[in-house]
């Protein structure tokens, strides 16, 4: 079962607001959804909550990155205040509900939804020191400091965190948290910030958070208790316990439903400085300047172009595009993508694709083959996701590292290696490196090593056949996909027998991936055949010698 | 008799942890005994364990070899070999009269306290200052959890900084001490640190996973070669595996305290630092004696060897691989305890950090020897042409060992055990109990290993055994309540539901507990 918290967000109006600065530069925010407001010192700005996250319900961040003095190691960390909020919840009323099999009626799109309480109360933090625990990996901490302070006339206690990554670096840290306690729950606002900064923003912090104040709260912590299972999931699970299969038309629907949810959620929570527009099958949520996020979305919308006409074949569902969130840079896009432990993952966010422009490295770098990656696993999930997962080692390798190297020329893409991969070809090209094709379409998952020779040789190869204007050499990916499909779709519906499958040392989980192995190898062995089978020693030459002139172009 | 109703700790172990209250002649009246004393409701008391831990906030009354608290789902008993000190603001000062003469002075007013008679406003008195001390001490002890409030002190060779009672970090102290001084005795070498390195150990695993790494991830211990900090838990549930640890981490420590810049290879300095792992402390003594077998590590190794995975020396030479750590350590274990080869290896030991002439290389800040060269070096050093003659006599060694000690045994068992090797962990187990296993875990490991075979009514009386010699370890009644609820004669979930209830009570931040009592309330 998921982990949900008891207070869902999803559905409810941001309405956050910024209202008058009390002082230069400084703003009061407001978030009557929590019912409360404070001052945000000047020069941080708000950051999007990430659609699936349940306990952080506010994030600022620092106008630039800062870098640890004296360090002989090369970190920068951008200073990020946030707010969470932790439901006062314990154990005996876990029980208590537990045993009275307590339900709860929500009220869901016009209709009535019986809960059970438990589902929503199994794991939530019942601390701050408990989400920190689980929450803080950027290096060990404790609390140097703990006082009982009043915030806004609610009792609070005030902690300084000292974080030290004593594994690592040894580069250190300093959290300023207030623990406010609301009533029903605990809110915490928390500053983080590299320690040789911390007391040139503590004084500002300090004075936005003895701003806090208690407002009055729209959506009550434990009026709307919401399940997080997607739309398509919940209609499959429907339509399986009632013995009948979706169809694609209806998958399609549900994926529809589910992405509007998430289009939806996201308008509603977008925060000052961000905009957004339609462009193609994708929603695009900015914070970068506008060139910046057209130039990312004509990539989207040619690499969607490509997926549709060169694999629509590999299946009769339908994928339904997206949300692309582009980010003014990578601490911001790092912060957004970013979710607390305990908050389930992937259930609004399942569709959306994060970028930022990184004016370090530039789109081209990683950012390009990022996005084309996301666009393609999407893209092949929704149409025929057990064959996307049961690529043999060449084929997936290949496909990888192809699909990275496309890149925007004019109103196309092009296949354009970077020049770490170019480095690699051209060497390994000039020291006989490379083996014979054949061999790497025979490679078995176990026995191949991926070294970045065979990795680039697969890219190679899968770029030769997919630029090739040769018959021969064009249906090659095609056959072997479809052959694959059809040969997957048999063994799905045999039932696995693990009789003498493997040795007796080797019990449950090992015996079913080893038979699996075993099976799947076949498979491969049958598609190599048909796809392959007719190819003489002479023909196999041919190829090498292709595919090696190719990847010199 | 001293202590009428309920007399205090019994036993030398008792009273050298118990001085305080030791004293006192007290003991805890309900309010329905109490005498002359209008009733009251009892007030809350609490408990310091030896090895860390705390009960805080729950009535303590006193019982014969120990105290028994009064949680709201039972009452546990818990003898005095688990505590250093414990205090119940409910404690009265009472004395029987043993004679008439002693009757009449207690109606006089007086009372037997402490050994002597005292009017009974002055015992009360004495009572309560002790009371308070006792109480101030535990509060102490409890806020040294704080790892701000850690104590740090420095000694002749070391800094530390702990958050341990004083009385465990003692011994650990001394421990350390002493380890310097075998080893820069044994390799006949001084510290080359310009500084002295600073050992951190934390009073539980949480702790150490919280303050010193970047999150739990198996990190039992770990020296920083560039801070030169050790870093190190107590793990309460099982003692012999931190000693393990200290004296595994603190040989990298020394290592590199005499070895300057000079860097092992792993294959040489994980299997040196396992060896020097399976060392012994002795307490009495004060004397730590080495060469001991890694009972888990020859585990491991006997169970390749069984799948025909033996390891070859020419692939355990430059080696960085898991296998360090245990085909490594039986190679070193050879060299070591050899009398053929002992010297030679001290020898190229020694040599290849410190002797000049032989070619080392960078690695980063520090200095090692190339794999080829120590290949060679190490043939030139036992004398032999070929590997082959060398790695047939080690083979030969590896396959007659066999763990010595009890709690080598135990430690296997538990080893296999979490290695998910069911059946052999069972044989080694059934071996430690049948021997008069030490450790509880081993008891409850073993009753694990008997609830997957659903062998339940053994696992049962297994996990009572754990629970008999530690009864405030809430994972016990856990698996006591699991084993409750499987189906035949130890069906009992009644008992499986107070099980889970107490457990909760005593790990209030662990969730199974509490869902898995739910659980049965549901059914």
């Amino acid at each position: 079962m998921r982990c949900t918290s008891r207070f869902a967000r999803f559905g409810v109006a941001a309405a956050t607001l910024w209202i008058a600065a009390p002082t230069v530069g400084q703003k009061t925010f407001k978030d009557p959804r929590y019912g409360f407001q404070l001052v945000v010192p000047k020069d941080f700005r708000q950051v999007p909550i990430n659609m699936d996250e349940k306990w952080v319900v506010a994030k600022f961040l620092y106008k630039r990155s800062l870098e640890p003095k004296n360090s002989v190691f090369w970190v920068e960390k951008t200073p990020e205040l946030r707010v969470i909020i932790f439901p006062k919840v314990d154990v005996k009323e876990v029980i208590a509900a537990r045993k009275k099999n307590k339900k709860v009626v929500v009220r869901e799109k016009g209709k009535d939804k019986v809960i059970n309480l438990l589902a929503h109360l199994q794991n939530p933090f019942r601390s701050y020191k408990e989400y920190l625990r689980e929450n803080y990996k950027k290096g060990g901490w404790f609390v140097k400091d703990e006082k009982k302070t009043t915030i806004g006339g609610l009792p609070a206690v005030q902690k300084v965190i000292t974080v030290e990554d004593k594994m690592g670096y040894g580069g250190k840290g300093t959290l300023f948290a207030w623990e406010i306690d609301y009533g029903d729950a605990i809110y915490v606002v928390q500053f983080d910030v590299i320690a040789d900064y911390d007391r040139k923003f503590k004084p500002a912090i300090s004075k936005g958070v003895k701003a806090f104040k208690k407002t009055p709260r729209t959506e009550a912590l434990r009026s709307k208790l919401t399940t997080s299972a997607s739309e398509e999931t919940k209609r499959s699970v429907e339509a399986a316990s009632s013995k009948k299969k979706l169809s694609p038309a209806e998958r399609k629907k549900a994926r529809q439903s589910d992405l509007a949810r998430a289009i939806d959620k996201a308008k509603q929570t977008l925060p000052d400085g961000w905009k957004w527009y339609q462009h193609g099958p994708f929603t695009v949520f900015y914070s970068s300047s506008l060139k910046f996020a057209k130039r990312v979305s004509k990539q989207a919308n040619l690499m969607w172009k490509f997926m549709n006409n060169n694999f629509s074949y590999i299946g009769k569902d339908h994928s339904v595009g997206g949300i692309l969130r582009i980010c003014r840079n990578s601490a911001e896009a790092s912060l957004y993508e970013e979710t607390s432990s305990r908050s389930g993952r992937f259930t609004l966010t399942h569709r959306e694709i994060v970028l930022c422009d990184d004016k370090d490295w530039g789109f081209n770098d990683s950012g390009s083959g990022a996005l084309n990656q996301r666009i393609l696993s999407q893209y092949l999930a929704d149409k025929n996701s057990r064959l996307w997962g049961s690529l043999p080692p060449w084929l997936t390798w290949g496909m990888q590292l192809y699909i990275d190297s496309l890149k925007m020329k004019g109103n196309r893409l092009v296949s354009k290696p970077d020049e770490w991969d170019m480095d690699v070809i051209r060497k390994a090209l000039r020291e006989g490196k490379f083996k014979a094709a054949k061999e790497l379409f025979v490679a078995k998952y176990d026995e191949f090593q991926a070294t970045r020779e065979d990795r680039v040789q697969c890219f190679a190869m899968v770029r030769s056949l997919m630029k090739s204007n040769k018959k021969k050499y064009k249906v090659v990916i095609h056959d072997y996909l479809v052959t694959l499909d059809e040969k997957l779709r048999e063994l799905y519906a045999q039932k696995l027998d693990l009789t003498g499958a493997a040795s007796e040392e080797a019990a449950g989980r090992v015996r079913v991936r080893i038979e699996w192995g075993a099976r799947r190898q076949k498979v491969f062995d049958h598609c190599r055949e048909a796809v392959f089978g007719s190819w003489n020693d002479h023909a196999w030459k041919a190829f090498d010698t292709q595919w090696r002139a190719d990847s010199k172009r | 008799m001293e202590g009428i109703r309920h007399p205090v700790a019994s036993g030398q172990q008792a009273l050298s942890h118990m001085q305080l209250h030791a004293l006192a002649l007290l003991t805890l009246c309900s309010p329905a005994t109490a005498q002359g004393d209008a009733p009251v409701a009892p007030s809350p008391g609490a408990v310091a364990l030896k090895d860390g831990r705390f009960v805080l906030d729950k009535q303590i009354i006193p019982k014969p070899g120990g105290v028994v608290v009064k949680f709201k789902s039972a009452d546990v008993f818990v003898p005095d070999r688990l505590i250093i000190d414990w205090f119940s603001p409910d404690a009265k000062v009472q004395y029987e009269a043993k004679n008439e003469k002693e009757q009449k002075r207690i109606d006089k007013g007086e009372i037997r306290f402490n050994g002597r008679w005292m009017r009974r406003d002055a015992a009360t008195r004495t009572l309560v200052k002790l009371q308070k001390k006792l109480k101030a001490k535990i509060k102490k002890q409890n806020e040294r959890k704080e790892w701000r409030n850690a104590i740090r002190i420095e000694t002749k060779n070391f800094k530390f900084a702990h958050n341990l009672p004083d009385e465990l970090f003692e011994e650990l102290r001394e421990l350390f001490e002493i380890y310097y001084k075998t080893f820069t005795k044994y390799w006949r070498l001084k510290t080359k640190l310009a500084h002295k390195p600073t050992v951190h150990i934390y009073s539980d695993a949480g702790d150490f996973n919280q303050i010193a790494t970047n999150g739990p991830g198996g990190v039992l211990g770990y020296y920083h070669l560039l801070s030169n900090e050790l870093h190190l838990y107590w793990d309460r549930a099982d003692p012999e595996l931190t000693i393990d640890v200290l004296f595994h981490e603190t040989n990298h420590m020394l290592s590199d305290m005499v070895n300057g810049k000079f860097r092992y290879p792993r294959w040489i300095e994980e299997p040196m630092a396992e060896y020097y792992g399976a060392s012994k402390w002795n307490k009495k003594t004060k004397k730590m004696e080495m060469g001991f077998v890694q009972a888990g590590r020859l585990a491991e190794i006997q169970d390749d060897i069984a799948k025909g995975k033996t390891m070859k020396l020419k692939n355990l030479i430059g080696s960085t691989s898991y296998q360090c750590y245990t085909w490594g350590w039986s190679f070193v274990h050879f060299m070591m305890e050899t009398p053929k080869y002992q010297k030679k290896w001290k020898k190229f030991w020694l040599d290849i950090a410190h002797k000049n002439g032989i070619k080392r290389k960078g690695a980063g800040p520090f200095r090692t020897c190339d794999r080829d060269l120590l290949e060679k070096l190490l043939l030139k050093y036992t004398g032999h042409k070929k590997l082959d003659t060398l790695e047939k006599e080690w083979h030969a060694y590896v396959k007659k060992l066999e763990a010595q000690s009890l709690e080598g045994i135990e430690a296997a068992g538990r080893k296999l055990r979490s290695m998910g090797k069911y059946t052999k962990a069972e044989k080694f187990l059934a071996k430690a109990v049948s021997m008069g296993a030490k450790s509880p875990h081993t008891y409850a490991a073993y009753a694990d290993v008997l609830y997957r075979g659903s062998g339940w009514s053994k696992a049962l009386s297994m996990i009572n055994k754990a629970i008999e010699m530690d009864p405030l370890d809430s994972e016990f009644y856990y698996k006591k309540g699991k084993i409750l609820v499987q189906p035949g004669p130890v069906k009992n979930k009644k008992i499986a539901k107070q099980c889970y209830l107490l457990a909760a009570e005593i790990t209030p931040d662990e969730w199974k507990y509490a869902i898995a009592a739910a659980e049965i309330y549901e059914d």
